[in-house]
């Protein structure tokens, strides 16, 4: 599990709320779940963040009946999201390359 | 902290969001807890989960773009600076939402407000009117206060006249803002129930709405922080008069404790205090988004305006039933000198020499040769004596008392009287001359005016203009 600082964290968490969406449609509490199983977050800050990229209109949502209580609200990414999702993606794999690449030549790496 | 609580210090931590986002957002985290404790943890330990509390709210706000501060900066920021914010703020939405169609309700909600300023205008005209007629009667009709109460009355006039203003603008200004907000929650309680049916898109209706709310909101805002800078500048001397009245109050208690019979004109001074609060309480509502309850302030106002009716009737019975002496109170005895001789140049009873207070001749042609000087004045002066031989002398030890005049116009008062007060202290000398000395008295000015090397005397029997020939300049000198 990876520990963050907070300026970090935020374009981070985005990035992995937009990826962990992708693929299926997610409610709020099961995003949560899944983010925190990948970084030491706290979970109260997930929300906020769901709530401003739907404000953003890389999300959109809804209601779909649950077995066990009330009906969950669902996110689901809009194509706005995916550009979204993929700029964030080369951004963050081009800052990891120059990262790694240059903790490779200080010779940090072991 | 259980679920309640922790949802009930969210709300009011949150309070700054709009009402949709907020109930929005306060589901999501009832939603997680309650997943959570359907997962076996209690709702203690799904709250702790969420971490320290006040982190996460500046988390929340700061998703919304909103300084965690926002409380303290509404606080430290001055009104002034508030509104040129809010100008450039409504300048640069302004330019964004011509030709919107939230054009429209700007355009309309103007001409409303010039048509509301008009109205308020007009009706000065009747207000104007009632004052001038209430001036009239007090000035004409009770003296002699007649021009305090006038004055009083003039004030009173304007002040509810502007409070009933302030109170119009306010009240319309909110309710057009408040009409836009409930349009705009009606519309999203309709989208909502679509949303129940179906998938719908959110965003869109956000995007909407965050449009809207720009361009009516932004302007009213600009309208509210003028009235806000306006009312500040009204504020300082409504303070002030606040002050001085409640000063008043204080006084007059004090004189109706002491057995004053005129609780009109107290009554008068308080409900112009109540009305002069509510007024000062308004504007403080107001400039600090104060809630307004406007039945309790209609009630105060009515029932301060009736009770200033009712003063003035009383006041009006007690004026007219104080009646005003032009003498002296009884008890206080008057003390007359009288010295007679026959007149002679160096003689020391003329008004040059006895100028103890008010002096005048008298031509009375019966004394003949004789000068007769009457010094009259009042056994209340404690501090001086009249000799016989009319010289004024100061009594040492013997102070003159405020106190002493202080409680004789209380105790008038309580019988309702008033006397000249000022003739207590008066020295009214009289001199008694035929014509033939009258004369003679001004001869002597003028030989003594010319004896002091003048070229030109016009003399009286008290005291001479005089001027020199050559003189360039035509400066006239009382000797």
């Amino acid at each position: 599990m990876i520990i963050i600082n907070t300026q970090f964290k935020k374009g981070v968490l985005e990035l992995l709320v937009l990826l962990l969406v992708e693929d299926e449609d997610k409610y709020g509490y099961e995003l949560v779940e899944a983010v925190s199983e990948i970084v030491d977050v706290n979970e109260g800050t997930i929300y906020p963040i769901l709530k401003r990229l739907t404000n953003e209109n890389y999300f959109e949502t809804y209601l779909k009946e649950s077995n066990e209580g009330p009906p969950r609200k669902y996110y689901h990414l809009t194509i706005l999201g995916k550009e979204r999702k993929d700029g964030l993606l080369e951004e963050w794999t081009k800052f990891n390359e120059s990262v790694s690449k240059f903790i490779k030549e200080s010779g940090q790496s072991e | 902290m259980n679920k309640k609580v922790f949802l009930e210090k969210l709300r009011k931590k949150l309070k700054i969001l709009n009402k949709n986002e907020l109930e929005d957002i306060i589901e999501e985290y009832e939603d997680h807890i309650n997943e959570k404790v359907a997962s076996g943890k209690t709702e203690e330990e799904a709250v702790k989960d969420f971490g320290d509390f006040e982190e996460l709210v500046k988390e929340i706000l700061s998703a919304y773009k909103i300084s965690e501060d926002y409380e303290e900066t509404i606080k430290e920021k001055n009104v002034v600076a508030d509104f040129i914010d809010t100008c450039v703020s409504f300048v640069k939405d302004f330019a964004k939402n011509i030709g919107s169609r939230s054009a429209n309700d700007i355009v309309k909600f103007v001409v409303e407000f010039i048509v509301l300023i008009l109205f308020i205008a007009i009706l000065k005209l009747p207000v104007l009117f009632v004052e001038e007629v209430g001036e009239w009667l007090f000035e004409r009709l009770i003296s002699p206060f007649g021009d305090g109460l006038a004055i009083i009355w003039r004030y009173m006039i304007e002040i509810i006249y502007f409070v009933l203003a302030v109170a119009g603008i306010v009240n319309f200004v909110k309710k057009r803002y408040m009409e836009v907000e409930t349009v705009e929650e009606k519309k999203s309680i309709k989208e909502e129930n679509i949303e129940k049916n179906n998938i719908k898109s959110e965003a869109k209706k956000n995007n909407f709405k965050k449009q809207r709310k720009e361009g009516n909101g932004s302007f009213t805002k600009v309208i509210i922080t003028m009235i806000k800078v306006f009312l500040v500048f009204v504020l300082v001397p409504a303070i002030f008069s606040f002050l001085a009245a409640f000063v008043c109050i204080v006084i007059g208690i004090v004189l109706l404790a002491q057995g004053l019979p005129y609780f009109g004109i107290f009554l008068c001074g308080l409900t112009y205090i109540s009305l002069n609060y509510i007024f000062i309480d308004l504007c403080f509502r107001f400039i600090f988004n104060k809630k307004l309850n406007s039945k309790a302030l209609l009630v105060s106002v009515i029932s301060s305006v009736a009770l200033f009716a009712v003063g003035i009737g009383l006041s009006f019975y007690e004026v007219v039933n104080t009646t005003y002496v032009d003498g002296v109170p009884k008890e206080y005895k008057k003390i007359v000198k009288e010295k007679r001789e026959t007149f002679s140049e160096n003689t020391k009873l003329t008004c040059k020499d006895l100028y103890h207070g008010r002096c005048s001749y008298e031509i009375d042609n019966t004394v003949g040769d004789d000068i007769v000087a009457i010094v009259t004045y009042y056994d209340f002066n404690k501090n001086f004596e009249i000799t016989d031989d009319l010289e004024y002398k100061r009594k040492e030890n013997e102070e003159y008392s405020i106190k002493e005049i202080y409680d004789l116009v209380i105790k008038n008062l309580k019988h309702r009287k008033l006397y000249d007060y000022g003739k207590l202290h008066e020295i009214d000398v009289k001199i008694k001359i035929s014509s033939e000395t009258e004369e003679k008295i001004k001869e002597n000015n003028k030989k003594a005016c010319e004896g002091n090397g003048y070229d030109v005397c016009n003399c009286n029997m008290y005291d001479c203009e005089y001027y020199d020939l050559d003189d360039d300049d035509d400066d006239w000198y009382d000797e």
